[in-house]
């Protein structure tokens, strides 16, 4: 259980962390 | 103090400094992809990566690509560990039989090695197999020390180039990092540290027996105290000197043993010593010179360097001064210098190396982001326990992690000719780039991300039961404990202060989320900032520019750097390290 949860977490914060590029470029871009 | 110390730190110094230029000639030729003497040797073996991996290295990236291929190829490395960690028990290498890493220890110590920060909560030689330390560990010593020297290598490649969208190729920069800079420096590196005696192999650990046995209390199971008689001891090894040399070179910090590298067999000798403090500064020391080569205006590189050598110097006195100083509390003893007595509090440290190479050692590595020790920081005195606190603080860019330290001090840099600008009412300009407020807007950021979590992670831990459980001395020093804790992951540092149980939930996982955060939420902003300049026009500099040459911007960039620091963390440190002093004049210990 505890497996899953530390997997997912390590995915949600480098799909969190793309979407952070995202949001700085789209700054970038006003 | 002594004279033979002073000796050691200015040869020190001397020593990195004389590396500054070659190293950083060489690594601009890496990455401008001109000619080498390693050509010859590692084009084939790069062509075939290539060609199996199927990148065209003629493909340059964007910013938002290029941060984006780090992300993901951090992500999989980082789960890869993990996994690693979770199934050693059934794979190979595994001679002593561990078991698989708890959970909650194997994410914590998987998001520690991934962002170059090696916070251990473990002892390497109780818990980890060999295959774990060398496929899973020392390769992220690796890779997490070439993605740093790489972003650095693009916010430079953004700062010299003008009127672009592209900034190199990922997959090219790693590749060429690992082949050329890392992997053949630490070949050579490990063959010095095996010629002074440190251990390479994959033997099981050794049991001999003792030729002084001795009589020990042990706690056993039910919790009664009995004392045993002790005949044997286990001498643990294995494939310590490959480990050893990028542990130092990629400002990683990780040891092989848990005393790192207070253990014989990662630093047996005052020579090993010496080269050790040298590995760790030798790349970030070198990338000022790049930084000056590939930009065109070297006097901008070494004004850098001379900023970063000012903190340095600041940051080794104060803590060589506190440390030989002594305990006012131990009044009575002595602790003057003699020859067969080393002064001072030698409380924590070897005593092969003593108070200057102890003061030296923790210096260096809180300076970059490696962590290594060669002595405890917890037991040094509260202000020289300070300097390795405060140099985190300061963001490690004092020469800092390979990489990291560069592109951190870039975003001092912009915030000290934007102050600059704003004191003479123009637009501030970094070498011919306008600074303009998008610029600002990511360095801050990238500032604030490190103030935020370690400031509210430290927060949560003093006033939560499951926090403040795992402080061994209560009072100011406990909560530099838990600060250390949390400046010390963030920073993507990793060295302990010792003395805090860092093996619960809690904090495996809170340490886990202060690195992730500390490292791939401050690198974002700043490779925006690199995109950003890149796309920029270059304007002629006018008699109204501020110049990024000479010592008055050193002086600016230092005061930057400390204006930060310490408006930000002053108060936290009046109520740790500070209090703790004061107390201690008072005759209080913690």
């Amino acid at each position: 259980m505890l497996d899953a949860i530390f997997i997912a977490a390590t995915v949600i914060f480098f799909v969190v962390g793309i979407l952070y590029v995202r949001g700085c470029e789209r700054l970038s871009l006003k | 103090m002594t004279a033979n110390g002073w000796f050691q730190i200015l040869l020190f110094l001397l020593a990195v400094f004389l590396l500054t230029k070659p190293l950083g000639i060489f690594i601009a030729r890496v990455f401008s992809g001109e000619k080498t003497f390693l050509d010859a040797a590692l084009r084939p073996i790069e062509k075939l990566i290539y060609r199996l991996a199927g990148v065209d290295e003629n493909h340059e990236m964007r910013w938002t690509e290029y941060t984006i291929a780090m992300l993901l190829f951090s992500g999989i490395s980082m789960t890869l560990l993990y996994l690693i960690e979770r199934t050693q028990r059934w794979l190979p290498w595994n001679p002593q039989k561990f078991g698989n890493v708890d959970p909650a220890l194997a994410f914590g110590t998987a998001a520690s090695f991934t962002t170059n920060t090696n916070w251990q909560a473990y002892s390497g030689e109780s818990t980890m197999s060999y295959l774990t330390q060398m496929a899973g560990l020392a390769y992220h010593n690796f890779v997490s020390a070439a993605v740093g020297i790489v972003l650095a290598l693009v916010v430079i490649r953004g700062i010299a180039r003008r009127e672009t969208e592209k900034l190199g190729n990922f997959w090219v920069d790693t590749t060429r990092c690992l082949l050329w800079v890392l992997l053949p420096f630490c070949v050579v590196g490990a063959l010095v540290l095996v010629s002074q005696g440190v251990v390479q192999n994959l033997k099981p650990y050794t049991t001999v027996d003792l030729l002084q046995p001795y009589a020990a209390q042990v706690t056993g199971a039910d919790g009664k105290t009995t004392m045993r008689a002790v005949t044997q001891q286990v001498i643990a090894q294995g494939p310590v000197a490959s480990q050893e040399v990028i542990k130092e070179l990629g400002t990683n910090g990780g040891g092989f043993f848990n005393a790192n590298s207070a253990h014989p067999f990662e630093n047996p000798t005052p020579f090993t010593n010496f080269f050790e403090v040298l590995l760790i500064f030798a790349i970030p020391s070198a990338l000022t010179y790049t930084l000056g080569r590939m930009t065109g205006c070297q006097r901008h590189g070494w004004a850098i360097w001379a900023a970063m050598a000012f903190l340095f110097l600041a940051g080794v006195s104060t803590a060589y001064w506190a440390e030989a100083k002594g305990n006012p509390l131990l009044a009575g003893t002595d602790q003057r210098v003699s020859a067969v007595n080393s002064g001072g509090n030698m409380e924590g440290k070897e005593v092969r190396f003593g108070i200057a190479n102890s003061a030296l050692f923790a210096t260096v590595t809180t300076d970059a982001s490696c962590g290594a020790i060669n002595g405890q920081h917890d037991s040094f005195t509260p202000l020289g326990g300070m300097v390795p606190l405060v140099n985190i603080m300061l963001g490690e860019v004092v020469f800092g992690g390979v990489g990291a330290g560069l592109y951190g001090m870039v975003v001092f840099v912009v915030l000290a000719v934007f102050i600059a600008g704003l004191m003479v009412g123009r637009t501030p300009e970094y070498l011919g780039k306008k600074i303009e407020s998008y610029d600002v807007k990511m360095a801050m950021l990238a500032v604030l991300v490190l103030t935020f979590t370690i400031l509210v992670f430290s927060a949560v831990s003093v006033v939560k039961p499951y926090g403040t459980a795992g402080i061994s001395n209560p009072g100011p020093h406990g909560l530099s404990q838990i600060l250390y804790a949390y400046v010390s992951s963030t920073g993507n540092n990793g060295s302990a202060f010792g003395g805090l149980n860092g093996n619960t939930l809690w904090y495996n996982t809170t340490t886990a989320a202060a690195q992730l955060l500390g490292r791939f939420f401050m690198i974002i902003p700043i490779m925006a900032i690199a995109g950003n300049l890149a796309r920029k026009k270059t304007v002629p500099a006018s008699a109204g520019t501020f110049p990024v040459t000479g010592g008055l911007f050193s002086g600016l960039l230092v005061a930057t750097v400390l204006i930060v620091g310490a408006l930000t963390f002053f108060p936290a440190l009046s109520l740790g390290p500070i209090l703790e002093h004061l107390l201690m004049q008072a005759g209080k210990a913690f």
